[in-house]
């Protein structure tokens, strides 16, 4: 049978994998098993838990109020109504995690929409100091708001504007999210369509804005420093790449090891098709769907020396 | 356009909660107001930051609406400050919740042709307005479950 991917995309997978491209690929073809993450802002883990005791739930290892969850119609329970749970995918929990925002930071999520890491954050930071949820697109910005409004969240504002702008008018963070907008094969397995769009020309397109969005980003870090950047592709191009285009670009840039417990995942590689980048691009994350069964990702972290 | 209140501007929007629903908390965060009576609030970290020259779409979460019938809590308004209502809440069965969330009235006498707060044990449901016998829903249909 004719695979649903593009033969570059079955290339791609083939080089960066070798063998284990097949199991790669037949991951990326099973539907993507549904996940909530309970809004603490608005009820505990315990008490959620207790109100769905209907509902089977299986907790998700690497954090304490995400569960896999074997249901229909999710949000058509009174319970997403009133905004106790969020639906959300199980890495997608990852990038809030790796950047750790504590109470009372300042913090940038610079491509925010459709909001459900800054709602994570908001949690995590338990509605204390304020994140700066950031996006450019209008119609991203409406769904975003109205998935934020059901979350409850007081500690942050919604902006529209481009990446430089904060630089630009001299605001720093203490931690900056950049979710980049990617070419997004992480996404195949929650909606199919996706792989229609997918091709080389945009994985190079992408790379490119990543990496001027990666500078403005960094630029807008207070001396000490994090940022977390991640992307739901395993292109290299769109990630170690990026990593290492900063590193060549900021001298006070430096990369620290990701480690996520309870969770598989593999080194960033430092050479992809003739290129080469810094050995320091192995401390980056890779989650790949055949290890913890989730989307694809890509999660990096970045601190600002003095 | 989006417009931070004063401190006697929240004082004003404070006194209104209170003598209406014996709210008497003073809670510490930034209200924002829009020229349509709509009430957002935010935390003070904002002050931190030099918002003037970002385009803001919008401030932490919408609370409530103003008009002449007083103060109407939106669902994460009556959440938030619910808790410390004394008058002016009722609490639903749960037969009515169903009605409820999918944008109906309920069939409930009130005191009051005022807001009032809708309950159910634990959770807070948002606003409706006593009337002539009803509870009119005031849930906009973007929050409506049609089918639970």
């Amino acid at each position: 049978m004719k695979s649903a991917f593009k033969d570059s995309f079955l290339k791609r997978a083939e080089e960066l994998m070798g063998k284990e491209s097949k199991e790669y690929l037949s991951y990326v073809e099973k539907p993507l098993r549904k996940s909530i993450r309970v809004n603490t802002l608005k009820i505990s883990p315990d008490d959620f838990i207790k109100r769905m005791k209907n509902w089977k739930l299986e907790k998700i290892r690497w954090t304490d109020c995400g569960y896999f969850v074997d249901e229909k119609g999710l949000g058509n329970t009174l319970e997403h109504f009133l905004g106790y749970f969020y639906v959300q995918g199980a890495s997608s929990m990852i990038p809030p995690i790796v950047l750790n925002p504590e109470k009372n930071e300042i913090i940038l999520d610079m491509c925010a929409a459709p909001g459900s890491k800054t709602g994570q954050m908001a949690a995590m930071m338990e509605n204390t100091g304020l994140i700066v949820a950031n996006d450019v697109r209008l119609d991203r910005i409406k769904a975003m708001s109205t998935n934020l409004q059901r979350i409850g969240a007081i500690n942050l504002i919604i902006t529209r504007n481009d990446g430089m702008a904060f630089h630009r008018r001299g605001i720093t963070f203490d931690k900056v999210l950049l979710d980049a907008p990617c070419s997004g094969e992480g996404m195949f397995r929650k909606d199919y369509k996706v792989a229609k769009y997918w091709s080389e020309h945009l994985v190079k397109d992408s790379s490119s804005i990543q990496k001027s969005l990666i500078l403005a980003g960094f630029d807008c870090l207070k001396e000490n420093g994090q940022m977390v950047y991640s992307t739901c592709t395993l292109s290299p191009e769109e990630d170690e790449e990026v990593i290492d285009f900063l590193l060549r670009k900021r001298e006070n840039s430096a990369v620290e090891k990701v480690k996520i417990t309870g969770f598989k995942t593999r080194s960033g590689i430092s050479e992809w098709r003739g290129k080469s980048y810094s050995d320091e691009v192995k401390k980056c994350a890779r989650i790949y769907p055949q290890d913890n069964d989730t989307e694809a990702f890509f999660v990096s972290k970045v601190v600002k020396k003095a | 356009m989006n417009k931070i209140l004063s401190g006697k501007e929240k004082r004003d929007i404070l006194s209104e909660m209170n003598s209406h629903y014996g709210i008497d908390i003073v809670p510490d965060v930034v209200f924002v107001e829009s020229g349509k009576g709509k009430v957002w609030i935010v935390n003070k970290s904002i002050n931190k930051i030099d918002i003037s020259n970002l385009n803001i779409e919008r401030f932490g979460t919408y609370v409530l609406f103003r008009d002449k019938y007083g103060v109407r809590f939106t669902i994460e308004g009556s959440q938030i400050f619910g808790n410390y209502a004394k008058r002016n809440i009722v609490e639903i069965q749960k037969t009515d919740i169903d009605k409820w969330i999918r944008g109906f009235d309920l069939d409930i006498e009130t005191e009051t042709n005022k807001y009032i707060i809708i309950k159910h044990k634990d959770d807070f449901l948002g606003c409706g307005k006593g009337a002539k016998g009803i509870i009119q829903n005031y849930l906009p249909k973007s929050r409506r479950i049609m089918k639970l």
